[in-house]
């Protein structure tokens, strides 16, 4: 499972290639097709959108720096969330916690729309919030397997842990959310 | 959740079941054992439930428009290229230099003050690996060589005699600590004109921006 959509035009393959020879207006389009992606995938894992927003920068940075590194059989999106989520792990290791008014949160959509009740805000609030509160460790797993898509190996890649660790650390986000959305999940 | 794990329930196996990790084999095998265990068809249900919560929470993030993203990250790139494999092994070797530098260190003042120890006390048969190692270290391969062709093992221990021993030990490792503390003195200041250069660079991006 790659989930890596096309851009229009040129293939990911082709811009990957133009950019490794230094073609910065491939490597653009690249920036401009994932980027979106890459800081939805961080704002899930720390619930500050200016702190997504510079991942996302930083991360496409590096992965100019390094595309000599980057091997095409992988794709090239989990290759930059690999960075960005490490580079993420990082800054909330050097200061916790990101900082984070989970009561500021915006819902899901600014229009609920007739069936989308205030009850249903609350519920996303509130297990926006349970995710949150994670161990950032286990929280970059889970937003990778339930939010991006990725497969356990591919998260073991992107991690750089063992097969093992990702289980595990996907099984404990599970079951504390199971315990802390316990009233979510029976209603 | 393990006490079903040893009664021939498939809980451990549902997490993957789940999502999608499972070969063909495994996946009949579980489907199989579903069909007539509530148990684990509660705990699967369960699990179902939790992942569509939360992707009913899945929101995207606030963010500037892409094109502004995309504008800033090339005004940082421009006039850079990416860096070949052999840049970013220079690279990776200069961040290690000063680890690589103080290990060593760390490693000669162990290795001869462990010599300098062991001639001083003058401990017969471990005074030979302590000679050997302070002679490697402080004198040259031919000497050491020279020692060995000629076997004058007296000649030895009286290079090493206590006194002499300290005074060139504390002469020998004086020098060194000094070369060595330069060259790290050296690395550091490198290293901050680089982060200066960096800072400078993007605080021009940032205002043209």
């Amino acid at each position: 499972m790659t989930g890596q959509k096309q851009p229009a035009g040129r293939s990911v393959e082709e811009l990957v290639a133009l950019a490794c020879q230094g073609d910065l207006n491939a490597y653009s389009e690249l920036v401009y097709h994932f980027r979106d992606e890459v800081v939805g995938m961080v704002y899930r894992m720390t619930g500050d959108a200016q702190f997504a927003e510079d991942a996302a920068q930083e991360a496409f940075l590096r992965a100019w720096q390094h595309l000599s590194g980057y091997r095409p059989q992988y794709s090239f999106r989990n290759w930059v969330y690999s960075i960005a989520a490490h580079w993420t792990l990082d800054q909330l290791r050097r200061k916790q916690p990101v900082d984070t008014d989970l009561d500021d949160l915006p819902l899901a959509s600014a229009d609920p729309g007739p069936e989308k009740t205030l009850e249903a805000g609350e519920i996303e609030a509130q297990v926006r919030r349970a995710v949150l509160a994670l161990p950032a460790a286990s929280r970059a797993v889970l937003v990778l397997r339930e939010y991006e898509g990725l497969s356990y190996a591919e998260i073991s890649r992107a991690l750089d842990i063992p097969l093992g660790t990702v289980m595990s650390r996907l099984n404990y986000a599970r079951s504390q959310l199971r315990k802390t959305l316990a009233g979510v999940l029976e209603a | 959740m393990q006490k079903y794990a040893g009664d021939g329930h498939v809980v451990d196996r549902l997490p993957l079941y789940h999502d999608g990790e499972l070969d063909e084999q495994q996946k009949a095998r579980v489907e199989a054992h579903l069909e007539s265990c509530p148990d684990c068809q509660a705990e699967l249900e369960s699990l179902r439930k939790l992942s569509g919560v939360l992707n009913m929470a899945r929101v995207p993030a606030p963010v500037q428009p892409a094109e502004a993203f995309a504008a800033r990250v090339r005004a940082e790139l421009a006039g850079t290229r990416p860096q070949t494999g052999w840049q970013r092994g220079l690279r990776t070797a200069w961040k290690a230099a000063p680890f690589v530098w103080v290990g060593t260190w760390l490693f000669i003042q162990a290795v001869s003050l462990a010599a300098a120890l062991l001639a001083t006390a003058g401990l017969g048969g471990l005074l030979d690996l302590g000679r050997l190692a302070g002679i490697f270290l402080w004198r040259s391969l031919p000497e050491l060589l020279s020692l060995f062709l000629v076997d004058d093992a007296l000649g030895a221990i009286e290079w090493l005699a206590p006194a002499g021993q300290w005074v060139e030990f504390g002469a020998r490792n004086l020098g060194l600590t000094l070369v060595m503390g330069l060259g790290l003195w050296g690395w550091i200041a490198s290293w901050w004109l680089y982060q200066k250069n960096e800072k400078q660079k993007r605080f021009v991006i940032e205002s043209e921006g």
